[in-house]
């Protein structure tokens, strides 16, 4: 009894950290003026820390309601590699998939735009990572605010 | 004979507008990959050929046939300004409308993406204005990431 009490304490434990561990990245909200042009332009800074050095930049974006017609993409460069993701579906809570660029330490390019006129609200979730999955140093700047 | 002089003389200025014409447009064709997070990266150089220095660079695309449910997007940036369209209609050989980004003479960086994962062809076209509106000097778009 003692054994198995125990071991729910153990899973209990693991289960009350594992968010700690798998969910790492830092996100910011941000919003897009009505015009289809506008873009917002953050630069995201990772570093080597405890984990060792980064490997990649993982950027989603969620759709946040309220819902309309324009959808929004992310594109994530640093030098000549660039990604892309789009949430396809607004206001569903769910970020899009992850846009990844394997740049290592440095300073990347973060673009967020939308398909057509109309306001929108969104949420960016970045991380930077080792090659083992950890996390390491993050920082953003906002470049351009439309 | 005097008939066949007219013609030949017809399809001549015809032949020659059309290539003073393809000189100014720097149009070119791109193909972006099944993955939804493709992107095509270009490099565009504003210069002034004599016209006069450049204002701002005028980009536009065109998502081509075959009809597919992805829509095209180009963002144009310099320094710290960035600028997006997106071409709405799939296959209908019109341009989107411009986008313009004043960044003077210089290296301007364009990407192209797509909202799905579809593949897709498509045109590009861009300009490098003055500020009285004349074209000035622009190089083709040199690609710096095919995907």
């Amino acid at each position: 009894m003692k054994n198995q009490k125990s071991k729910i304490n153990a899973w209990v434990l693991a289960l009350l950290l594992l968010p700690v561990v798998v969910c790492h990245a830092d996100s910011k909200k941000g919003s897009l003026g009505t015009s289809s042009s506008a873009t917002d332009y953050y630069r995201v800074t990772c570093s080597t820390n405890a984990n060792g050095a980064t490997s990649s930049l993982n950027v989603k974006i969620t759709d946040l309601v309220p819902v309309a017609s324009p959808m929004l993409s992310v594109q994530v460069i640093k030098g000549i590699k660039a990604k892309n993701t789009t949430d396809a579906k607004d206001g569903d809570t769910k970020a899009s998939p992850a846009a990844i660029v394997q740049g290592g330490d440095g300073v990347y390019e973060v673009r967020v735009n939308k398909t057509e006129s109309g306001a929108e609200l969104y949420t960016l979730s970045y991380s930077c990572i080792n090659s083992t999955g950890k996390a390491t140093g993050v920082s953003i700047a906002t470049v351009q605010n439309q | 004979m005097k008939l066949v002089d007219y013609r030949i003389l017809a399809v001549t200025v015809i032949v020659y507008s059309a290539m003073g014409m393809n000189a100014h447009a720097h149009e070119m064709a791109g193909f972006l990959g099944k993955s939804a997070a493709a992107v095509d990266l270009y490099q565009v150089r504003c210069f002034d050929d004599g016209t006069g220095a450049t204002d701002y660079l005028a980009v536009e695309i065109s998502d081509q046939a075959p009809i597919h449910p992805s829509l095209l997007s180009v963002q144009v940036s310099k320094g710290e300004q960035v600028r997006n369209v997106t071409d709405l209609v799939d296959g209908d050989e019109a341009f989107s409308r411009p986008v313009k980004l004043k960044g003077g003479n210089g290296d301007y960086l364009l990407s192209v993406d797509k909202t799905g994962a579809d593949e897709e062809v498509y045109n590009l076209e861009v300009h490098c204005v003055t500020a009285t509106g004349a074209h000035t000097g622009t190089t083709d778009p040199v690609a710096l990431q095919d995907q």
